[in-house]
């Protein structure tokens, strides 16, 4: 396998994936349907709007850090997939319980964890909630009712299952929203978690992330489907496919589908069409992904689409969201600034926490 | 006629397929001495249980724990007489039976007699002693053992099934296992590849409702296990395990043509 790749990196556009001519059909972008407003207030949508671009602006941001030597762990971008992390959070209730993966900077934002500590986090400082400790996203927030993303892809499900489990022992009416990749649904933890989801009717919205490739696998060769919506029946469960550049398609399936698992309805499973129009991570130049299938993404931007009807609609000028991205931009360079100035982590903290019981 | 009567979707059987049907196909109907080797098969089966559990285990002869299929004979006699058998390495198919499927090692050429040996934990046994038990196996009979942890044969049938594929040869991988296994991370993670590489290889579940104490409507959520094959792009089909013609037909169906010719 690595001899392929090393001989088709050397010549990408004659004998390597990037030369295929057979794009899986799953891969394109849906038919562009237009947006439509699911009865959101013209303050709901700029809210929504803000969280995008500042999702967007923030991992600008932490891209240009990394490029100059500043980011200590892995950056993976979710530029073009910032409406599935917003349009999910933003469908839930203030105590339903959220799970990101690496990708959903955005749902933490939309539950409000401040711009600060994720610099902070990137750039391993002591001040960081996992105080220097981790340089990408794994902590947890109680308080905000988000549980950590866990690096081990698929086995965030089982938690979720078990976190719905306890909720509904303990009486409470939450919901716990979680998401995995194209690629993490191949994992035995996936079906293992969404199995037991199913058979017990928990409220567990499943956000499937189909942007197209798992590194650089690409999805005919992780499933035979063409939708992961399919695999709903096969568990007896509801699901549903959207096309994931619309945040508020989006939106209007996550209220569905909480609504559902709130009813008692059981599990969801949520898949979102879009693209990863970023190598896997910072480092990766994604040379194995066909140019031409970036560039129709591209034309899908979700954040272009989503200005584009606001204005349409006549909730905003295009001044006006020009300078939201201005006032972002700006904002963020200063609290950039702030964390670079903060300490990295002193010796003695790599002994804490690593007990149970301890500080 | 017996096409007819595999198309009886009834739940209590069930099995997975991996590869397409095939517009047109024939199924060869079995003939008097098939139908004979069928009644004798089960017949075979049922009494060679009998003996280990209802005589050697209660005289404490037997060194392991005794599963049977007792009353799920024609799961495994229906489903094996479609395993190639006899024309050496390349021809043969290769089986993965389940705890339940005691038929298929009898159908594969194993003797009684290395049965019970096995059982009784002698040497004469297919683990030579070092099992007293169902883990067993013997790839000069094209058996895979039976492997203890629930779902992993499946992954490892995928496996053989892909080494037919590469060798270029039409043989077919058999995979047997219970509806608990299908709960299985790894069951998920087998099934998925094999669809995902369209491997020659055909998954057979014997649902009999129960995995150990656990009811199946506490093991998943869908009718029947086959509705699980739409979720990998597999074609999928129900039988009455109680009816040796409808997994006949329902497993020929899948592997008489359409696995062999990919
Ligand atoms: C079980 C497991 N296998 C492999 C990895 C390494 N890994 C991290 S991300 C990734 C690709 C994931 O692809 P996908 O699920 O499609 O998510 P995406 O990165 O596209 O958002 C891999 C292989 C892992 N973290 N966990
Ligand atoms: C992974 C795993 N978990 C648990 C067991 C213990 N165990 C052995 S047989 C069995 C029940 C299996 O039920 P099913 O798959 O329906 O097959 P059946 O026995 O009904 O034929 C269990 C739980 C095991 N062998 N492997
Ligand atoms: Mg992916
Ligand atoms: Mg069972």
């Amino acid at each position: 396998m690595s001899a392929v790749l090393r001989r088709s990196r050397k010549s990408p556009a004659k004998d390597g994936p990037a030369a295929r001519r057979d794009i899986p059909p799953g891969m394109r972008p849906p038919p562009l349907e237009p947006m439509r407003n699911p009865g959101l207030s013209r303050a709901r949508l700029l809210d929504m709007h803000r969280f995008l671009r500042l999702n967007r602006v923030l991992e600008d941001q932490l891209s240009a850090l990394y490029r100059q030597g500043k980011i200590v762990g892995g950056l993976y971008s979710s530029l073009g997939q910032e409406s599935i992390s917003v349009g999910t959070a933003c469908a839930l209730e203030p105590g339903d319980l959220l799970a990101p993966m690496i990708r959903n900077i955005g749902s933490l934002l939309v539950r409000g964890v401040p711009p600060l500590s994720l610099f902070l986090q990137f750039l391993a400082r002591h001040a960081a909630p996992t105080a220097g400790k981790d340089g990408t996203l794994h902590f947890d927030d109680p308080g905000r009712s988000i549980i950590g993303p866990i690096s081990v892809l698929g086995t965030l499900i089982p938690v979720m299952t078990g976190a719905a489990l306890a909720a509904r022992m303990r009486g409470e009416s939450r919901v716990a929203l979680t998401y995995i990749g194209d690629g993490g649904t191949s994992t035995g933890d996936f079906h293992e978690g969404l199995n037991l989801a199913a058979v017990l009717g928990l409220p567990l919205v499943l956000v499937v992330e189909n942007n197209g490739y798992a590194y650089s696998t690409p999805v005919d060769r992780q499933f035979a489907v063409d939708s992961l919506a399919e695999r709903g029946p096969a568990y007896g469960i509801a699901s549903e496919s959207v096309d994931g550049t619309d945040v508020l398609a989006v939106y209007a399936a996550t209220q569905r589908a909480a609504a559902r698992g709130r009813g008692g309805g059981g599990p969801t499973l949520l898949e979102c069409r879009a693209f990863r129009r970023r190598g896997h991570a910072e480092h990766d130049d994604m040379w194995y992904v066909p140019r031409d299938i970036v560039a129709a993404w591209e034309q899908r931007d979700p954040i272009d689409r989503f200005e584009s009807f606001l204005v349409e609609q006549g909730h905003a000028t295009k001044g006006d969201l020009r300078s939201v991205e201005e006032n972002l931009a700006a904002e963020l360079d200063e609290t950039a600034r702030q964390a670079l100035g903060s300490p990295y982590p002193p010796p003695e903290e790599t002994l804490r926490g690593v007990y149970a019981g301890g500080d | 006629m017996l096409a007819k009567e595999g198309n009886r979707h009834r739940p209590g059987g069930g099995g997975l397929r991996a590869v397409p049907a095939r517009a047109g196909e024939v199924l060869p109907a079995p003939d008097d001495a098939a139908l004979l080797k069928m009644l004798y098969s089960m017949k075979l089966t049922r009494a060679l249980e009998f003996r280990i559990e209802r005589k050697l285990y209660r005289q404490g002869k037997i060194v392991g724990g005794v599963y049977v299929g007792r009353g799920q004979e024609a799961i495994s006699v229906g489903a094996a007489m479609h395993i190639r058998r006899g024309g050496g390495q390349d021809v043969d198919d290769i089986v993965s039976p389940s705890h339940r499927d005691m038929a298929v090692f009898l159908m594969q050429g194993v003797s009684p007699q290395r049965i019970l040996a096995q059982y009784m934990g002698r040497a004469a046994g297919l683990t030579r002693g070092r099992d007293g038990n169902m883990h067993m196996g013997d790839l000069r009979h094209r058996l895979v053992a039976f492997i203890s942890h629930l779902g992993d044969s499946v992954p490892v049938a995928a496996g053989c099934a892909l080494t037919f594929r590469l060798r270029g040869t039409d043989q077919v991988s058999f995979c047997f296992f219970g509806e608990g296994a299908t709960s299985r991370g790894d069951w998920h993670e087998g099934v998925n590849f094999a669809a995902v590489q369209r491997l020659p290889v055909v998954f057979i579940c014997n649902n009999n409702q129960y995995a150990y104490s656990t009811h199946v409507s506490r093991q998943m959520r869908v009718k029947q296990v086959s509705d699980r094959a739409r979720g990998y792009g597999l074609p999928g089909e129900s039988a009455d395990g109680n009816d040796p013609f409808a997994v006949f037909d329902a497993v020929g169906r899948r592997s008489w043509s359409s696995s062999r010719s990919g």
